[in-house]
């Protein structure tokens, strides 16, 4: 009896060390990325959501892609020709696989399009691409049609919603589609733990750089605290989405390195312009005036990121690098409210949601503006009221930011300050200029890239002059990573270049 | 017995149809439009309409209610997660099991813990261990799980290295999360063990039992504890039906997906279907958790036992008379 309680004791010893043996082992061909949310489906016209995009980013590929300057780069189609401004012809890859052994063919790009044509996550990605009368010409050749000309479409094609699937996977998932991706990217599906991680394999038969690392792990782990912790002991990799408070520490230690580079976002106090007294330009123009934007710069977003220096992000191209930054200055700005009717001030509301940075905007230009005689309140919604509240033009002044998915000017501004897109549309403040609705117009119907860039430049120039939001910061991307990996790097669109990636 | 279960089973059907229609309402009611949410700020207005009527968003109070109710009753169908497309059902078992394993590990910490430091701080009161056991307890009930997490993970597993960090991966994972949940709540039980010991030990029957020559160790445990333990067991249920409903700190803390987080993301993002299906589980878990406690009330005192029993003859004669 003793010697068999023996025995076990040695067999669990073995099994014990045989278990953390192999721990070691498999650690060298794996990478473990975390982010702050886990995936919520798969399937790629479900969704836009960010931590379901890095994981779609590495199974799924697109008919385009971006290069490292954000110019429009060969994906899934090899080669492009712009016929006129409503036909393009895209030459498709030969010899590429699914990750099921299908061959990608010219009738995947259409049953893709026509779930793109269905789905209400991509109605302003697929914009006006006409889809009944884009075809297929044979396995290598798709013709896309437009309804109207839309300057920018070659970069939407760039777009996560814009996946090519394969369309014997994605008819055979049938209501699974999302737990069952079947992409040609470098990475295949292998399993889900719902809610806690995703695993991927390497894709031997990848179209282009094949990946030297053979699994690829998404832990969702929601405390920023704990993902710091976690790359710092090595527990994991990469860590995605990292508080700017916790930089300093990270860039101190060795065992990490810390990848920022400025992200196409930008955040902004919004003024209402449908309601009075926001309808006044000068009024607009005094508050903007009367905010300390270095010291909310320094503060709030700890020199993280850059000022913004123009209505949309400078990674974003065309932005216009030659506007004069605004003027701090309490006198001029209670000159200015004086002059549009308030010499004695006015009282008005900043309202928030849960967003600890946009919490504390509003508090110190709650501070700034009562030096001109402006008597802030502040109010804190809960998101969902407060998304329905911004959009049906409720509040007075919010903070928000806005997102150029696509890397270009049109998804920058068209939304945000088109008067054809007040409210839901993502004009959110109400802000109406016939000049600027005519430039964006030209810049989203023209091909001819000079023509866009001439208007989003004079687009830009007018939409700072007229103040619609207090333009305050460009925040960065900012990840994480295991100081052994090899070969980091980021695309335009801000996923990582896993297939890079070696040790 | 068993009847006063069945029918306390039966009890929670109605239970659970007001949660169903609480809970329904509520979410109907809160501002913040689930399709709106899903596409976000910025999705043009046409795109949220396609959406509302996909998911049935359209279709007036009542219709949806109703339509809810019966899929609920007559087919079991918890409807689809907004957000995943997937049952509502998979979702909440596929994380149920990791939160049933963390509230179990917890509460077991919790009562082994708190009932026997209870029983040492009642039976030797105002001793040093007393005060150093009332203070330690203090702390435990004081202490914000969030923190005491963190600084566990900082010391066992940044300094010390002895353990993971986050995850649910093997047993080693659920050493942190389960001893500073359960350290946590043994405070509570601490207290209510040594405040309810400490009235029973005054008891006359507890002299007599003195009286008789018993052991001291006797006397404690056979005869004290056990009544002592009513309103301890109340606690301990409480707060495993509490647990059931996930820990949504220690679950953010340590990467555990378990109900919790889920429930409170899924309010956030709107997804009425699995808010709906959550509460609903957790209701049904608290009912039976509930339940439980009440049946092991009547293990404990005889008195309580005969009452299920009283209760069971008078409806017996009420069905009787109605014959």
């Amino acid at each position: 009896m003793k010697s068999l309680k023996n025995m076990w004791a040695v067999v669990l010893v073995l099994v014990t060390i045989l278990a953390l043996g192999s721990g070691v082992v498999a650690a060298k061909d794996t990478i473990i990325i975390a982010q702050g949310a886990d995936a919520k489906t798969l399937d790629p016209y479900n969704t836009t959501d960010a931590p379901a995009g890095r994981v779609m980013s590495v199974i799924f590929d697109t008919l385009l892609t971006r290069d490292d300057d954000g110019n429009v780069a060969p994906g899934l189609a090899e080669s492009w020709e712009i016929v006129d401004d409503t036909t393009y012809i895209f030459h498709l890859r030969k010899g590429v696989k699914f990750h099921n052994g299908e061959e990608f063919k010219a009738s995947d790009v259409a049953f893709s399009f026509a779930q793109i044509a269905k789905s209400p996550h991509a109605v302003s990605v697929r914009a006006t691409i006409d889809f009944e009368n884009s075809r297929v010409i044979d396995d290598y050749t798709f013709e896309m049609k437009m309804t109207e000309p839309f300057g920018p479409i070659l970069n939407h094609l760039g777009h996560q919603v814009m996946s090519i699937v394969n369309e014997k996977a994605y008819t055979e998932a049938g209501e699974a589609v999302g737990q069952n991706p079947v992409g040609t990217g470098p990475y295949k599906f292998v399993s889900w733990a719902t809610g806690d991680r995703i695993d991927l394999v390497a894709n031997e038969e990848y179209w282009g750089t094949k990946p030297s690392i053979k699994n690829l792990v998404y832990r969702n782990i929601p405390e920023s605290a704990s993902r710091t912790i976690e790359v710092e002991t090595g527990g994991i990799d990469i860590s995605i989405d990292i508080q700017p408070s916790e930089l300093k520490r990270l860039e101190a230690n060795k065992n990490v390195k810390v990848f920022r580079r400025e992200a196409s976002t930008i955040s902004f106090l919004g003024f209402n312009a449908s309601k009075a007294p926001f309808d006044n330009p000068k009024v607009r123009q005094a508050i903007n005036m009367a905010i300390n934007r270095d010291a909310i710069y320094n503060v709030v977003f700890q020199r993280v990121g850059t000022m913004a220096t123009a209505p949309m992000s400078r990674v974003v191209w065309a932005y216009n690098d030659a506007l004069v930054p605004y003027e701090y200055n309490i006198e001029k700005a209670k000159a200015l409210l004086a002059e549009a009717g308030f010499p004695n001030g006015l009282e008005l509301t900043i309202s928030c949601d849960q967003n600890q940075e946009r919490l504390d905007t509003a508090e110190m230009a709650q501070a700034m503006l009562s030096q001109i005689g402006i008597k802030v309140n502040i109010e804190t919604l809960e998101r969902g009221a407060y998304i329905d509240k911004v959009i049906g033009g409720e509040l007075e002044m919010f903070g928000l930011g806005w997102a150029s998915d696509t890397g270009d000017p049109d998804y920058a501004l068209f939304a945000l300050f088109h008067s054809s897109m007040h409210g839901a549309g993502g004009n959110m403040g109400f802000y109406t200029n016939e000049k600027v609705d005519e430039l964006l117009e030209i810049g989203r119907s023209s091909t001819d890239a000079e023509v866009r860039r001439n208007a989003y430049l004079e687009a830009q120039a007018l939409i700072w002059e007229d103040v619609p939001y207090i333009f305050l910061h460009c925040p960065e991307n900012v990840v994480v990573y295991n100081a052994k990996i090899q070969g980091f790097g980021v695309y335009d669109d801000g996923q990582l270049k896993v297939e890079n990636f070696h040790f | 017995m068993i009847r006063y279960i069945g029918k306390r089973l039966l009890m929670m059907v109605p239970v659970l149809l007001g949660v169903i229609v609480i809970v329904f309402t509520i979410m109907y009611l809160t501002p913040g439009d689930p399709a709106r949410m899903m596409l976000g700020a910025g999705a043009p207005a046409s795109a949220v309409e396609e959406l509302r009527e996909t998911l049935g968003l359209n279709d007036s109070y009542f219709v949806q209610l109703l339509r809810y109710i019966k899929n609920v009753v007559f087919r079991f169908d918890l409807g689809q997660s907004y957000a995943s497309n997937k049952p509502v059902i998979n979702e909440i078992l596929e994380r149920f099991p990791k939160t049933i394993l963390l509230a179990t590990l917890s509460v077991t910490i919790s009562v082994i813990v708190g009932i026997s430091m209870g029983i040492i701080s009642a039976t030797k009161q105002y001793s040093i261990f007393d005060k150093i056991a009332t203070s330690i307890a203090l702390l435990g009930v004081s202490m914000p799980t969030f923190w005491a997490g963190l600084m566990a993970v900082i010391i066992f597993s940044v300094h010390l290295r002895w353990l993971p960090a986050s995850g649910s991966y093997g047993w080693e994972y659920w050493i942190l999360p389960s001893l500073t949940l359960g350290l946590s709540s043994s405070a509570t039980i601490m207290r209510m063990t040594r405040s309810s010991l400490l009235e029973v030990i005054r008891q006359d029957y507890i002299r007599t039992a003195r009286a008789k020559g018993q052991n001291e160790r006797v006397v404690i445990i056979y005869h004290a504890l056990k009544n002592a333990m009513i309103p301890v067991i109340t606690v301990i249920g409480m707060r495993f039906g509490a647990l059931l409903g996930g820990s949504v700190l220690i679950e953010s803390v340590f990467a555990i997906s378990g109900l919790g987080k889920f429930i409170i993301d899924s309010i956030s993002m709107r997804d009425n279907p699995v808010v709906q299906g959550g509460v609903l589980l957790l209701a049904l878990s608290f009912s039976i958790c509930n339940l439980l406690v009440d049946i092991l009330y009547g293990f404990l005192d005889p008195r309580i036992k005969s009452q299920y029993s009283i209760s069971r003859k008078r409806g017996w004669r009420r069905n009787a008379q109605a014959q």
